[in-house]
């Protein structure tokens, strides 16, 4: 591809002003890889000023993967808003913050343009501003609940137990997930394992874990697979727990 | 990015850096660290304190010809492009 050509594509959206401008990042334009010019030209996305150009630098077996990822994830026009973004798209962190904000009731996406807040994408800023609000909400909720008598017929789960009784479930389906893709080697589970290290795991349901936890491990490239094949874990996870609890009630 | 600590950067300065830049600036950075150092040095020197942001969102800028990065900013009053840079690092893309 032509230099002549890589401007034009790279400018088209461009303003007179910063069109002016693009001296200054021509190395990322003139080293930037030919695929990149044209997944991104497919995917209706252009630099919206000059610094954008590194977009175009990164390699391109990752950045088709971060394209496609957004658009099954439904925040693709939220890279076309600000392609820049494209250079660091933790995928696994922005689906988290996502889901932490709908456990929540905070909302991140503008209903007119449907754009998600800059916070979603910037972990900086999701601790400094969103999470105050998170601990606080659950601050609130901890002191709504109303004192339970304690004695031994009332007797309440240790928090601990509970938390590791989860991870441990949690570990399990993972285990099954992992089966399911035939991922059976030693480094696949302990790629799990890191992953799930990460994830709060009382902020989340179930499914945004796995999602979260395979997305962080594998770089998933087709999260709908990934989502149907999760749903389908569950499913008969559920279907298994009732069984034994009929079995269990019958007996 | 060893060399980086020389102009203060921090551990975090460094991971920011290297979560936010495509494998490919990173290799130009360590093969023109000559002419990247160059112009940081400048950018400090000049009395810019943003010169740590500057760098990690825009390390491509840092390619440019010793002599027209030094144009870019002598153009402008000296005072005035160091207030203004320290109070909004981003202006250096309008330069």
């Amino acid at each position: 591809m032509e230099l002549k050509e890589k401007v034009e594509i790279a400018t088209r959206k461009m303003s007179e002003k910063n069109k002016a401008q693009i001296e200054k990042f021509s190395y990322s334009l003139i080293n930037g890889e030919e695929e990149n010019f044209k997944l991104l030209e497919e995917h209706d996305i252009y630099p919206t000023s000059p610094s954008c150009f590194i977009i175009y630098t990164i390699v391109p077996r990752e950045l088709k993967h971060y394209v496609e990822l957004t658009e099954q994830m439904n925040f693709i026009q939220d890279m076309r808003h600000k392609p820049r973004r494209l250079t660091n798209p933790d995928t696994a962190e922005i689906i988290r913050r996502m889901a932490e904000c709908d456990a929540m009731h905070i909302p991140y996406r503008d209903e007119e343009t449907n754009l998600c807040a800059d916070f979603i994408f910037d972990k900086e800023e999701y601790e400094k501003n969103v999470r105050p609000l998170i601990e606080k909400q659950k601050e609130t909720e901890t002191v709504k609940e109303e004192p339970k008598e304690v004695s031994f017929m009332n007797f309440e789960a240790n928090p601990n137990e509970e938390e590791n009784n989860k991870k441990e479930r949690i570990l399990n389906l993972c285990n099954k997930l992992l089966e399911t893709f035939t991922l059976t080697a030693d480094e696949d589970k302990e790629a799990v394992r890191k992953a799930l290290e990460k994830v709060d795991l009382s902020a989340l349901s179930e499914k945004e874990i796995l999602l979260a936890v395979f997305n962080d491990a594998f770089q998933v490239g087709n999260v709908e697979l990934l989502s149907t094949e999760i749903d389908k874990v569950l499913e008969l996870n559920e279907t298994m727990d009732n069984g034994v609890g009929r079995m269990r009630g019958a007996a | 990015m060893k060399f980086l600590e020389k102009y203060d950067f921090t551990k975090d300065d460094i991971d920011k850096l290297i979560d936010n830049t495509p494998k490919k600036i990173m290799n130009e950075i360590k093969q023109s660290q000559k002419l990247v150092e160059k112009n940081l040095a400048y950018l400090k020197d000049l009395g810019i304190t943003t010169y740590v942001q500057i760098f990690i969102n825009y390390p491509d800028l840092f390619f440019m010809d010793h002599s027209n990065f030094k144009d870019m900013l002598d153009k402008y009053e000296k005072d005035s492009l160091i207030a203004k840079l320290n109070s909004n690092f981003r202006l250096i893309e309008l330069l």
